[in-house]
């Protein structure tokens, strides 16, 4: 792959790839750093990108992989399964938002690392079901469980808070 | 509104193709949004909003001039190998000249049999001129040998004149 295709096949790639890093890290800097670090080593194994048939897939399956090894880098073990299974913000953190958007955003972060990943990817970038069950090394069956049980969550939350909302108004 | 209660049971589960999650998109980016579907408005805003997100820094181009040091070298040898083969390729195809040639006359004579003959005239006639030109020289050697018992007298008579003037003195 020479400069001029690495520009149009993986460079393009650049917003939707810190996306899906700022998605997993939570963390703009260190998203923007490693959608840097991403293109450095793909820019160095360019040789070896001709065989890839997937370029976008590939390309968002390695930032994936990249950001996890990151995090991993950074917390134990305990920390990491925490972080996996459950880590949403409290209540109060969610109360502060200053508009729903943004509640939804912050509801979205506080998803397991795979189902925020998978609902972004379709819902944010309108990847295709087996497109994202490749980027996430996963089934597609998989990935359908986890963007179901992710925008059921978003619902329950954005009812409660509905709920919530009413009785407020009501006892007002 | 019957079907937009479907597609949005459709997409809770999971089962929702993207033409309509588009569909979807579309509806809640309208103004003609059913009151029961209003708390949904945001959750879809949402996405539309973090679609808008770029890279802060949006990668720098790669140049073609942009290359490694380990691909510098590469193309160094590569081109080094193809103007050696190049070398090699000329002078083995070069014109077929002989090395044993001689200008006579301004003219490239290239007949190993004729340049001997030519030169071995040559220096016999050079040979003959230097024989030629020594035979004055033994005409000197001649009166040299002949002017000897001369010399001889010369020496005598000053060894006379020295007795003399010896006597004289005494």
């Amino acid at each position: 792959m020479d400069s001029k295709q690495f520009n149009t096949q993986i460079l393009a790639l650049s917003d939707k790839l810190f996306r899906l890093a700022k998605s997993i890290l939570r963390n703009t800097d260190a998203a923007q750093d490693a959608v840097q670090e991403l293109s450095m080593k793909l820019w160095e194994k360019r040789d070896h990108l001709d065989d890839v048939e997937n370029i976008p897939g590939f390309t968002m399956r390695a930032m994936r992989n990249l950001c996890l090894d990151s995090i991993r880098q950074q917390k134990d073990e305990d920390e990491i399964t925490a972080d996996v299974e459950h880590k949403e913000p409290n209540p109060h953190q969610i109360a502060e938002q200053k508009d729903m958007v943004q509640q939804i955003r912050a509801l979205i972060d506080g998803l397991p690392e795979l189902q925020r990943t998978v609902i972004r990817m379709r819902d944010v970038e309108g990847i295709e079901i087996a497109e994202i069950a490749y980027i996430t090394s996963i089934t597609e069956n998989a990935v359908t469980v986890n963007l179901s049980r992710a925008r059921q969550k978003i619902r329950e939350k954005i009812l409660t808070e509905q709920k919530k909302a009413e009785d407020t108004v009501w006892k007002g | 509104m019957e079907r937009m209660n479907e597609l949005l049971e459709k997409y809770f589960n999971g089962t929702t193709d993207l033409t309509e999650e588009k569909a979807l998109k579309q509806y809640f980016a309208g103004t003609n949004i059913a009151k029961e579907h209003e708390p949904y408005r945001a959750l879809f805003n949402a996405f539309g909003d973090e679609l808008t997100e770029t890279a802060i820094n949006p990668l720098k181009k790669v140049s073609p001039k942009q290359k490694s040091i380990k691909r510098i070298w590469i193309r160094t040898f590569a081109y080094s190998g193809i103007a050696a083969t190049i070398l090699i390729a000329l002078w083995i195809q070069r014109p077929n000249q002989s090395e044993n040639y001689a200008i006579v006359s301004g003219n490239r004579i290239e007949d190993p049999e004729y340049v001997q003959e030519y030169t071995e005239k040559k220096l016999n006639k050079v040979n003959e001129i230097l024989h030629n030109s020594m035979k004055p020289m033994k005409s000197v050697e001649t009166v040299r040998q002949s002017l000897q018992p001369i010399q001889k007298i010369v020496e005598t008579r000053r060894k006379l004149e020295q007795i003399e003037n010896n006597i004289q003195f005494k």
